[in-house]
C-alpha cells in the first residue's frame, strides 16, 4: 500500500491499525494483563500473605480495636477502621500520624519517593493512598507491625474474632501489578505514566481504526474458522476484540482521562491559571468537609453501639468502614460507610454514609452534596468502570473476563502479524525477527515473570528484610531471562518452551500455596473463602490454558502457500502488507 | 437471589445470540441437520427479531438487580460471554446448539418464574 | 515554482517519507493541536471550573483521535497538514482573543 496512490479509507485504516498496534503492542499487552489482574489486587495481596489465610470471622472485636486505637493513635486526627468483608476477612486499622495535608495527584516527587526505595515493598495501600472512600474496597492488611508504610499513615491488622494483632509477611502484593499497570516501575516519576499514556493513545487509535477496518462486524460476528492458519488467527483477533468492544473503548478512553492532567496540563493551566492545588480541591468539592477540631478533649463514644445502630437502620446492608475524625476531641465525628456502591454515577463518594457525633453518638445530618453534573457523571461512570469500583463480585469478574479478552486481542493481533508474513526458508527481515522475539518475550515472557513473582512470594523467607523488593526483582529477572531466551532460540521452540514454563509456574501455584502455609484450595472452598479459592482456580485455568497452547504450537506444522497475487504484493516493499479485507470476506468452507 | 438474576441475564443473552446466529445463512447451515438448508426469509427475519428483542429483554433483570449504571455494564459483560459461547459452539460443536438452546429456554422460564415469585414475597 | 511542485510531488511519492511524515504530523503536530485544544475548550460553558477541565480533556482526546485518523486517511500530505493547521489556528485564535 502506498500513500501517494489512490486508496480506500479501509486500506489506510488497515495500515494505521497494524502499525499503531504493532509498535507498542508488547507494552500494551503488559499494561492490559497487569490491569486485568489489578481488578483483584486486594485478593492477590491477601493470597500473598498466607499468614492471614486462616483468619476466622466469627465475631467482631471492635471494642478491642477502639482500645488499641485510643492507645496508639490518641493524637491522630483521623482513624479508619476497615471492617472484615468478602474481599478481606481481617480487621484493618489505619490512622494518620500527622496533620492531614492535601493529597495532590500530581505531586511527582512524592510518587517518586514511593515508587522506589525501601518504602515500596513495605507499603501497602488500597489505592493512591488517599484515606477516603476507597477504603471500602481496599485491603487493610499490611506489614504486620506498626512501621510507617507511607508518609502519614500507620496501619495494623487485627484478627476480627480475637482482636489480636496479626503479622504477615511484607509484600507489595497486588499493588505492584497495579502500579506497574499505570506507571511501570523504577522510572523517574511521571515518565512511566507518560509512556503508559502514549501507549494508551496508540491503543485508542488501534481500536478505532480496527473497527473501521472490520467492515462486516455483524455478518462476521460469530465467524470463527478453525484450523485455517491466518484466517483462524484473524477470527480469534476479531472475536476477542468485538465481543468486549464497549469495554475496550471505555477502558482505553478512561485511561486517557485518568492520566489526562499529566498528558494535557494545558487544560488545568488555562482554567485555573496554573493553580493545580485549586483544581484538586475543586475536584473533591463534593466531599464532606471536616470540621476543624475544637482543642477540647472528650471521650469517644462506643463505636460498637454506632455499628449496631447502623446495621439496624441499613437493614443488613454490609458496612465497609468506620472513619473517625478528630477522635478524642469534642467535635469528633464518626462516619460509617456502606461496603457497596449503588451506582457508578456518583463517583467515589457514592456509598451510603451515616454520620454521628463522636462524643454523644447522635446521628448528624449529612451536609447536602450536590448531585454530580452531567460532565462529572460521564467522567465518574467511565472512571469507576476502569477502576472496577464495585463491591459485588459479578461485575468485577465480568470486567476481569473482558480484560482477559482484551489481552487476547492484543496477543492474537501480534502473533497474527508475524504469521501473516511468515515464509518458508526465507531469511527473516530484521523487523520481522524483532517482532517475533518481542512477541515471545512480551507475551509468554510476561506470564513467566508473573508466575515467578508469585513463586518468589512464597519461597523468599517471610522475615527477610525488604522481601517485597526482592519479589519485584524476581519479576524483572524472570522477564529479562525470557527476553534472552527468546533471542537465542528459534521462534517455534521459543514459544513452546516459554509457554510450558509459564503454564507450569502458574498452574502449580495452588500446590505451592498449600505447601507454603496458605489455605489450600479444598480448604478455601470448604470455608467459603471464594476469593481466595478464585485465585487458585484462575491459576489452574490460566496455567492449563497456557500448557494447552504450548501443546497446540508443538503439533502445528506451518503450511506456506505463496500465491501469485501474494508474491506480487511482496515485491513492493520489504514489510509486505496483506490485504485483510480479502481474508475477511471469505465464507467458511 | 442475584444468582438467579445473573443466570437469567446469561440465559437470555445466550438464546438471543443463538437466534441471531441462526438468522444468518452461514450459521444456520452449521446448526441444521441438513447442510444445504436455507431458511426462508420469513423465518430468518423472525429469528433476527427474536434475537434482538431477547438481548434487550436481558437488560431488565440486569438493571433490576444492579441499578442502571452497573446494570448496563453487567449486561454488556454478559453479552460478551454469551457471544463467545455461541461462537465457540458454532465452530466446535454446532450440533450441540439445539439441545443447549432447548435447555436454556426451559431453565430461563423457570428462572424468570422464580424471580417473579420471590420478588413478590415480602 | 515548478521545481517546488516537483519537490513536493517527490516527497509524496517517497514510500518511506510519506508515511513517515504523516506519523510525525500525527504524533507531534497532533499533540500540539491537542495542547491548544485542551486550553481553548475549557472556555466552553460548564457547571464548574473542574467540569470545564474534564469536558475539555474528554473532547480534546476525541479530537486528537479524529485528527490522527484524518492525517492517515486523507489523500495528500498537504491535506494532512491542513488538518493540523486549521484546528491549530482556530484554537490558537480562540485562546488569544477570548482570554
Amino acid at each position: 500500500m502506498r500513500f501517494d496512490q489512490a486508496r480506500s479509507m479501509r486500506l489506510s485504516m488497515s495500515w494505521l491499525h497494524t502499525w499503531s498496534g504493532l509498535v507498542l503492542g508488547w507494552l500494551l499487552f503488559a499494561i492490559f494483563v497487569t490491569g486485568t489482574l489489578s481488578f483483584f489486587r486486594n485478593e492477590i495481596t491477601f493470597w500473598m500473605q498466607p499468614e492471614l489465610h486462616r483468619v476466622k470471622t466469627n465475631g467482631l472485636a471492635l471494642s478491642r480495636a477502639q482500645e488499641i486505637l485510643e492507645q496508639e493513635a490518641a493524637d491522630s486526627p483521623m482513624w479508619i477502621i476497615t471492617l472484615p468483608g468478602a474481599r478481606n476477612p481481617t480487621l484493618g486499622l489505619a490512622w494518620r500520624a500527622d496533620a492531614p495535608r492535601p493529597v495532590a495527584k500530581t505531586t511527582h516527587s512524592r510518587r517518586g519517593g514511593e515508587a522506589r526505595g525501601e518504602n515500596y515493598g513495605n507499603r501497602h495501600e488500597g489505592g493512591e493512598g488517599r484515606p477516603q472512600f476507597e477504603k471500602n474496597n481496599a485491603s487493610a492488611s499490611a506489614a504486620g507491625n506498626t512501621t510507617s508504610s507511607r508518609p502519614g499513615m500507620k496501619r495494623l491488622t487485627l484478627d476480627p474474632a480475637t482482636g489480636e494483632a496479626l503479622t504477615a509477611r511484607e509484600t507489595a502484593g497486588g499493588d505492584f501489578l497495579y502500579r506497574f499497570h499505570f506507571e511501570l516501575y523504577g522510572l523517574e516519576p511521571g515518565w512511566g505514566r507518560w509512556i503508559v499514556g502514549i501507549a494508551t493513545m496508540f491503543m485508542l487509535v488501534a481500536i478505532v481504526s480496527g473497527v473501521i477496518v472490520h467492515r462486516n462486524i455483524f455478518k462476521d460476528f460469530f465467524t470463527f474458522r478453525t484450523g485455517k492458519g491466518k484466517r483462524s488467527w484473524l477470527d480469534a483477533h476479531n472475536a476477542s476484540s468485538v465481543f468486549s468492544l464497549p469495554f475496550h473503548l471505555i477502558i482505553t478512553f478512561s485511561g486517557l482521562l485518568l492520566l489526562g492532567n499529566l498528558l494535557l496540563p494545558s487544560a488545568v493551566q488555562s482554567a485555573f491559571q496554573g493553580d493545580s492545588r485549586a483544581y484538586m480541591q475543586s475536584v473533591r468539592g463534593g466531599n464532606t468537609p471536616v470540621t476543624p477540631p475544637s482543642g477540647e478533649r472528650a471521650p469517644l463514644t462506643d463505636l460498637s453501639a454506632l455499628l449496631a445502630f447502623t446495621e439496624q437502620v441499613w437493614n443488613g446492608q454490609p458496612i465497609g468502614s468506620i472513619t473517625v475524625n478528630h477522635p478524642g476531641d469534642r467535635r469528633a465525628t464518626v462516619e460509617l460507610r456502606a461496603a457497596n456502591m449503588d451506582s457508578l454515577m456518583g463517583g467515589r463518594g457514592a456509598a451510603r454514609i451515616l454520620r454521628f457525633d463522636g462524643v454523644s453518638g447522635q446521628t448528624l445530618d449529612m451536609p447536602a452534596v450536590a448531585p454530580p453534573s452531567i460532565v462529572q457523571s460521564v467522567w465518574n461512570i467511565q472512571v469507576m468502570l476502569h477502576r472496577g469500583f464495585f463491591a459485588s463480585p459479578v461485575p468485577r469478574w465480568l470486567l476481569f473476563l473482558a480484560g482477559v479478552g482484551g489481552s487476547l486481542m492484543i496477543a492474537t493481533g501480534l502473533v497474527m502479524w508475524s504469521i501473516a508474513r511468515a515464509k518458508a526458508r526465507e531469511k527473516l527481515s530484521f523487523g520481522h525477527r524483532l517482532v517475533d522475539v518481542l512477541n515471545v518475550a512480551g507475551i509468554a515472557g510476561l506470564l513467566i515473570a508473573i508466575g515467578a513473582h508469585f513463586w518468589a512470594n512464597r519461597l523468599i523467607p517471610a522475615d527477610l528484610a525488604h522481601r517485597g523488593d526482592w519479589e519485584i526483582k524476581v519479576f524483572f529477572i524472570a522477564w529479562s531471562a525470557s527476553c534472552i531466551h527468546a533471542l537465542l532460540r528459534k521462534r517455534k521452540t521459543a514459544w513452546i518452551e516459554q509457554l510450558v514454563c509459564a503454564g507450569a509456574l502458574i498452574a502449580a501455584l495452588p500446590i505451592l500455596n498449600a505447601l507454603t502455609g496458605g489455605l489450600s484450595l479444598p480448604g478455601s472452598v470448604e470455608q467459603g473463602r471464594w476469593l481466595l479459592a478464585g485465585f487458585d482456580i484462575c491459576a489452574l485455568a490460566i496455567g492449563g490454558g497456557l500448557l494447552f497452547a504450548a501443546h497446540k504450537v508443538m503439533l502445528h506444522t506451518p503450511k506456506f502457500r505463496v500465491t501469485k497475487a501474494a508474491s506480487a504484493i511482496d515485491t513492493e516493499s520489504k514489510l509486505s502488507f496483506p490485504d485483510f479485507a480479502q481474508l475477511q470476506t471469505e465464507e467458511p468452507a | 437471589m442475584s444468582l438467579i438474576a445473573d443466570f437469567l441475564i446469561l440465559a437470555l443473552t445466550l438464546i438471543g445470540f443463538a437466534a441471531l446466529s441462526a438468522s444468518m445463512n452461514r450459521h444456520a447451515k452449521q446448526i441444521s441437520n441438513r447442510s444445504s438448508h436455507i431458511a426462508s426469509p420469513g423465518i430468518r427475519r423472525l429469528r433476527l427479531m427474536v434475537g434482538w428483542h431477547l438481548l434487550a429483554l436481558a437488560l431488565y433483570p440486569a438493571i433490576k438487580t444492579y441499578g442502571i449504571s452497573i446494570g448496563i455494564a453487567v449486561w454488556i459483560g454478559f453479552l460478551a460471554i454469551s457471544a463467545t459461547a455461541i461462537a465457540l459452539l458454532l465452530s466446535y460443536r454446532p450440533k450441540m446448539l439445539r439441545p443447549v438452546f432447548a435447555v436454556t429456554v426451559t431453565s430461563s422460564f423457570i428462572a424468570g418464574l422464580a424471580l417473579t415469585v420471590f420478588a413478590r414475597s415480602p | 515554482m515548478k521545481t517546488c511542485f516537483e519537490w513536493f510531488a517527490a516527497l509524496e511519492r517517497h514510500p518511506r517519507l510519506n508515511p513517515g511524515l504523516r506519523v510525525l504530523m500525527a504524533i507531534l503536530g497532533g499533540y500540539g493541536v491537542a495542547w491548544l485544544g485542551a486550553a481553548a475548550l475549557t472556555g466552553l460553558p460548564s457547571a464548574s471550573k473542574s467540569d470545564a477541565v474534564t469536558l475539555a480533556m474528554m473532547l480534546t482526546f476525541l479530537l486528537y483521535l479524529v485528527n490522527v485518523l484524518w492525517i492517515f486517511a486523507t489523500a495528500t500530505l498537504l491535506r494532512a497538514a491542513l488538518g493540523l493547521a486549521i484546528p491549530a489556528a482556530l484554537f490558537g485564535g480562540w485562546l488569544h482573543f477570548a482570554t
